[in-house]
C-alpha cells in the first residue's frame, strides 16, 4: 500500500460517508442504512491506514499528513458512534465534511512519502499517545459541531450529548497529555518543559475543564458554555498544528524536521 | 418574584464570588509587587529544604484551616467550583505569554507562581471537602493533579540539568550547568563506544553509546536513559552530527530530579482518573450539589 493509492480509498470512503449523511438527512427512519454506509466508509479508510502501516514498516503517525489520516478516520468513527447513540440527523453530513477536508489536504499535498522515524519517536508511547490524541480530537470535533448547532438552533438542548463528548474527549486528551509527559521524561529528561506544543495543550485542556466545572456549578448561561466548547476546539487546532506557524515554534522539540 | 430561599441563594453566591475575587486580587497584588521589586524569583532560593518546608506549611495550613474553619465562607469559596473555574482561567491566561513569547519566561515569574499556589490551594481544599457523587474519580483527578503540579512546582528548585561532552575512551567526573558552571558528579563516567545508523536520506535512525560508571556499563539510546539512582538519570543527548557514525565524542546529560517519583505518582493517579472519566462519562449533578 502506498500514498499513490490514497485518492482512490479516500474518494470511495468519502462517497460512502456522504451517502450516509444524505440518507440520514433525507430519510431519518433509515438510520440503520445510514450507519451501515457510514461504517463502510470507515472500513475503507481504515483498510488504507492498515495497509500503509504494513508497507511503511512503522505506524503512520509521524508526519502531519499521517496524523491527518487518523483524524479523518476518528472523526468518522466518533460521528458514527454519536449518531448511533443520539440520532442527530445532520451530524453524519458534518463529520463527512470535516473528515473530507483533511483527506483533500492529504491528496493535494502528496509530499508525505517519508519512511523514516527519528529516534525520539521510537518509543512504546508513540502509538498510544498519538492514537489517543487523534481519537480525542475526533470526539471533540463532534462536540464543537454540536456547540455551533446549539448556538444556531436556539431552544434545542444539546447539552446531554455535548457533556458526554466533552467528558470522554477531555479524558482522552488527558491520557494523551500524561502518556506524553512520561515519554518526555524518558526522551528529554523532564515531564514538562513549557514547549510551545505542551503549553497550547495545557490551554486546550483548561478550556474543556472550564466547561466541565461551569456545567457542574451551573454558574453560566448556556450560550457561554457553548462558547467555551468552541474556544476549546480552536485552542485544540493551535495545539495540533497552529503553533507551527508562530515564531515561538522555532525552538519546539515537537517539530521533528520532517515533511509537513 | 424570587422566593426567600432563592434570594438567600443569590446572596450566598454573590458573597462567594466576592470572596474569591478578593482572595485572587490580593494574592496577585502581592505577586505583582514582588515582581516589580525583585524581578523573577531566584529558583535556587527555594532549593531543599526550603521548598519542602513551604509545601508542608501550605498543605498543613490548608488542612488545619479546613478542620478548624471548614464552615467559613472563605474556605467554602476556595473549595468551590467557581474558584476552580477562576484558577483554571487564570492558568490558561498565564500560559498565553509562555506560548507566544517563550523568551520572557513568564512561567518563572512571581505572578505565575502565585497562580500556581492558588491552584494548589483550590485543588487541595476541593479534594478534602468533596462529598458528591463519583468520589473516587473526583479524588484521583484532583489529588493526582495536586501531586503532579506540586512535585513539578516545588521540585523545580532541586532540579539540575548538567551536560558533559565525553571523548571516546575518555572519562569525566564533572558536568556543566546551563550557565557553564562545573558540578562534580561524585563518580567517573567513561564513554566506551558509540554507533549510529542512518536512513538513506541521512536522517538518524538510531544512535547509541556504551558508557560505564565505576565498572558497571550500560547502553544509552534516545528514550532509554540510565536510571543511575532514585534522583538521577543519564541521557545520551548528542554527538558530532557532522562526523555521523564516526563521531569521536558524545554529549551526556545528567538530570537530577529528586521529585520525579512524586510527579510520576501524580501522573498515574491522574491517568486512572482520566480512564474513569472516559469510562463513566458525564457526571450528573443534582441541584443541591450544584448549589453547594
Amino acid at each position: 500500500m502506498s500514498w499513490e493509492l490514497f485518492p482512490y480509498f479516500a474518494v470511495v470512503s468519502m462517497l460512502l460517508s456522504l451517502a450516509a449523511g444524505v440518507t440520514s438527512m433525507a430519510a431519518p427512519k433509515r438510520a440503520a442504512t445510514s450507519l451501515l454506509l457510514s461504517w463502510a466508509g470507515i472500513v475503507v479508510l481504515g483498510a488504507f491506514v492498515a495497509g500503509l502501516w504494513i508497507s511503511l514498516g512503522r505506524p503512520p503517525m509521524r508526519t502531519m499528513g499521517e496524523t491527518r489520516l487518523w483524524y479523518s478516520l476518528f472523526v468518522m468513527v466518533a460521528g458514527a458512534l454519536v449518531y448511533r447513540r443520539w440520532r442527530y440527523r445532520w451530524l453524519l453530513l458534518f463529520t463527512t465534511v470535516l473528515s473530507s477536508v483533511f483527506c483533500v489536504i492529504n491528496i493535494l499535498k502528496p509530499e508525505i512519502h517519508d519512511h523514516t522515524l527519528v529516534p525520539a519517536l521510537q518509543s512504546v508511547f508513540f502509538i498510544p499517545h498519538v492514537t489517543v490524541y487523534m481519537f480525542a480530537y475526533g470526539i471533540l470535533a463532534c462536540s464543537f459541531l454540536l456547540a455551533v448547532a446549539g448556538l444556531v438552533m436556539r431552544g434545542r438542548d444539546l447539552f446531554e450529548s455535548i457533556d458526554n463528548m466533552v467528558y470522554i474527549g477531555t479524558g482522552l486528551l488527558f491520557v494523551g497529555l500524561l502518556t506524553g509527559s512520561i515519554w518526555a521524561k524518558q526522551a528529554w529528561g523532564d515531564f514538562w518543559d513549557w514547549d510551545p506544543k505542551e503549553t497550547w495543550a495545557a490551554m486546550t485542556a483548561a478550556a474543556y475543564l472550564v466547561y466541565i466545572h461551569l456545567r457542574r456549578t451551573r454558574a453560566s448561561r448556556s450560550r457561554w458554555l457553548l462558547v467555551a466548547v468552541i474556544v476549546g476546539f480552536l485552542l485544540l487546532q493551535m495545539c495540533w498544528y497552529g503553533y507551527r506557524y508562530l515564531p515561538s515554534s522555532a525552538e519546539s522539540m515537537h517539530i521533528y524536521n520532517v515533511t509537513q | 418574584m424570587l422566593s426567600r430561599k432563592e434570594l438567600f441563594l443569590h446572596w450566598e453566591i454573590a458573597d462567594m464570588n466576592r470572596t474569591i475575587a478578593y482572595t485572587v486580587a490580593a494574592t496577585l497584588a502581592v505577586a505583582v509587587v514582588l515582581q516589580a521589586l525583585f524581578g523573577n524569583p531566584d529558583t535556587g532560593m527555594f532549593a531543599f529544604p526550603v521548598n519542602a518546608a513551604v509545601l508542608l506549611v501550605v498543605v498543613g495550613g490548608l488542612f488545619v484551616l479546613n478542620r478548624e474553619a471548614g464552615g467559613s465562607r472563605f474556605v467554602a469559596a476556595l473549595a468551590s467550583g467557581r474558584a476552580a473555574v477562576t484558577v483554571i482561567v487564570l492558568t490558561a491566561l498565564c500560559c498565553l505569554p509562555v506560548a507566544l513569547w517563550p523568551a520572557i519566561e513568564f512561567q518563572r515569574s512571581w505572578i505565575f507562581d502565585a497562580v500556581m499556589l492558588l491552584t494548589l490551594a483550590v485543588l487541595l481544599l476541593a479534594t478534602l471537602r468533596y462529598r458528591g457523587t463519583m468520589r473516587l474519580r473526583f479524588r484521583l483527578n484532583h489529588a493526582g493533579l495536586f501531586i503532579f503540579v506540586a512535585a513539578l512546582f516545588f521540585g523545580s528548585a532541586d532540579m539540575q540539568r548538567l551536560r558533559a561532552a565525553v571523548d571516546l575512551g575518555e572519562s569525566t567526573d564533572v558536568a556543566y550547568d546551563e550557565q557553564g558552571s562545573p558540578h562534580s558528579l561524585g563518580y567517573t563516567v567513561t564513554l566506551e563506544s558509540f554507533e549510529a545508523d542512518f536512513y538513506d536520506n541521512n536522517q538518524p535512525e538510531e544512535f547509541r553509546a556504551v558508557v560505564s560508571v565505576d565498572g558497571r556499563s550500560r547502553m544509552l539510546r534516545v528514550n532509554h536513559p540510565w536510571r543511575k539512582s532514585w534522583r538521577q538519570d543519564i541521557y545520551l543527548a548528542g554527538y558530532d552530527t557532522a562526523a555521523g557514525s564516526e563521531s569521536r565524542y558524545c554529549v551526556l546529560e545528567i538530570v537530577v530530579q529528586p521529585w520525579k517519583y512524586a510527579a510520576l505518582a501524580g501522573v498515574l493517579m491522574l491517568l486512572a482518573g482520566s480512564v474513569a472519566m472516559i469510562w463513566g462519562g458525564r457526571q450528573r449533578v443534582n441541584k443541591k450539589e450544584a448549589d453547594k
